[in-house]
């Protein structure tokens, strides 16, 4: 563009000095003309207009977000954003009080049985072998059709589904682990460390998640959820066998090792979880 | 320019095939897919969306090809679109539920309230944005829906079945959205009204059985059924008479 508005014609725009038909020239070219535009904004901004313009500004965007915006906005569309992510998680099943009156009752309930088991050695491994399938229930909960509503919606999106599903299973661990740890340390855990299930928590939740980036996400968690009760929580209560060994530090290394493996190849699978399975 | 050009597509839909064989270029404007139930136009929509995985042939949106993750990714934050079935959190309000998508579509950050604002204005939600998406009545949810597919200026407006619960005033207000948004860029609309199509699309896409049977203008496909006009089966208006004369002579040439 070859011509901009001169420095008087813009001033006497501003203060209204103007004459008709050389205002509607210049708000002709200030629709194509960014740097004119920015001039206009710049000049208003040295008069005593700047104060309403403002106002009206901030009355208009308080509407929308409740709260009032800077002039200008960094653009920062990677940046933490609390209340975005108070938002993305708030929209987890999992995460919603009903759930976690239910967490709640589960994990009281776990305490009771252990407190009710003959012998405090008997009774410390109730809890703690039942303890990695609540995160897992709600990590289940939490992502995927059938589990969230708009799953077929932010699949259309851009933002990443592994992002969204692991910011959304980090929500529920950070609800469920507290929760499970607290009872672990103070009901009797019979001689084994009150954090021993963490490890194999944590992996049962990645093999979920990798495993989801093939089947549905609820699926898997109910295969990782049905192979733990079939290969510990069966031979425990139903034949009596001594399971605790699976929170042995010799174990406790193989779940470092599925944990590890499974975070590297669920990086690799992240193109899986921006279209529908299967 | 072609927005949209799909080349010897097929789709299954529960292991069925849904879609067998499309080819389509579309343009800036209105768009309608029509056809009866199990045609294969949610699958269609579905797969321009890029939700749905093609099994055959290619899908090319705003010149990026689907079949790549970062192509998706692109043509993913120029598109919007509301599924047959709107599936959205009780809990949220609507402006929360079109802001949460905004988010979700990675607009520019200072971008978003003006966005949100104008998108549930332009759906006429302005004195509900603050009520509980749980508390809204059927045609107001489809708005909301709409609001959230509108809210980043979207160059591929996908809408299946937009027009479902909405009463007749509505229609005629979603109709002039509807236009104002087609002039400039490319909306698709699925419906099974065959008025929807007549009054406010530029060109029809017809579907039976996974294929594409028909397309053309809306007086075109009505041209069809001038000939039947006295066998009242076909239907009372003259596109409704061209729908079905259409759909019975590829029925006819499909068993012969």
């Amino acid at each position: 563009m070859d011509w901009h508005v001169p420095e008087r014609h813009l001033d006497a725009y501003v203060s209204g000095e103007i004459g008709d038909p050389q205002a509607w020239s210049v708000e002709s070219h200030l629709v194509e003309c960014a740097m004119c535009a920015d001039r206009v904004a710049q000049t208003v901004a040295n008069t005593e207009l700047a104060r309403r313009i403002e106002s009206v500004r901030e009355r208009v965007l308080s509407h929308t977000s409740g709260a009032a915006h800077p002039r200008t906005a960094p653009e920062s569309r990677t940046a933490i954003s609390w209340s975005r992510i108070r938002r993305l998680l708030a929209s987890a099943p999992a995460l919603r009080l009903p759930w976690l009156v239910a967490a709640v009752f589960v994990v009281a309930c776990a305490a009771a049985l252990s407190l009710l088991s003959s012998g405090p050695e008997q009774a410390g491994s109730v809890l703690l072998l039942n303890a990695p399938l609540l995160p897992l229930a709600g990590v289940a909960l939490s992502y995927g059709p059938g589990m969230d509503p708009a799953y077929e919606l932010t699949l259309t999106t851009p933002y990443s589904g592994l992002r969204l599903l692991l910011l959304r299973t980090i929500g529920v661990l950070a609800v469920t682990i507290p929760l499970l740890l607290g009872t672990s340390f103070v009901f009797p855990t019979g001689g084994i460390s009150a954090v021993a299930w963490l490890l194999p928590c944590l992996a049962l939740v990645l093999v979920t998640l990798l495993l989801g980036s093939w089947i549905e996400h609820r699926l898997a968690a109910v295969l990782v959820g049905a192979a733990w009760c079939s290969a510990v929580l069966m031979p425990r209560f139903l034949l009596v066998v001594d399971v605790s060994r699976v929170f042995d530090p010799l174990f406790q290394l193989i779940w470092g090792g599925v944990v590890v493996l499974s975070t590297v190849t669920l990086i690799g699978r992240r193109s899986a979880f921006d279209r529908m399975a299967g | 320019m072609v927005t949209v050009r799909v080349d010897g597509l097929r789709a299954r839909y529960g292991g069925k095939l849904a879609l067998d064989g499309i080819n389509l270029r579309m343009g800036a404007g209105i768009h309608g897919l029509l056809g009866p139930n199990g045609a294969g136009k949610t699958t269609l929509m579905r797969t321009l969306a890029t939700v749905a995985r093609p099994s055959e042939g290619s899908v090319e949106l705003l010149g990026h090809d689907t079949a790549q993750q970062d192509g998706r990714k692109r043509a993913r934050r120029r598109l919007g679109y509301l599924p047959q079935t709107f599936g959205y959190y009780p809990g949220f309000t609507v402006a929360e539920f079109v802001e949460y998508m905004a988010w979700l579509k990675e607009m520019p950050k200072d971008r978003v309230p003006e966005a949100v604002e104008r998108a549930i204005e332009r759906v006429g939600l302005v004195d509900r944005a603050g009520s509980k998406l749980k508390k809204l009545s059927g045609g107001m949810l489809r708005r909301a829906g709409i609001a959230q597919a509108i809210v980043n200026d979207p160059e591929l407006l996908l809408l299946d079945e937009p027009t479902a619960g909405l009463d007749p005033e509505q229609r005629v207000e979603f109709r002039g959205l509807l236009r104002d948004i087609g002039s400039t860029n490319t909306v698709v609309v699925s419906t099974h009204l065959v008025e929807d199509v007549a009054i406010a699309c530029d060109e029809v896409t017809l579907f039976d059985g996974g294929k594409l049977i028909f397309r053309g203008t809306p007086n075109e496909l009505a041209e069809l059924g001038t000939f039947g006009a006295d066998d009242a089966r076909g239907g009372d208006t003259t596109l409704e008479r061209g729908y079905t004369a259409a759909l019975r002579a590829y029925r006819e040439r499909a068993v012969a």
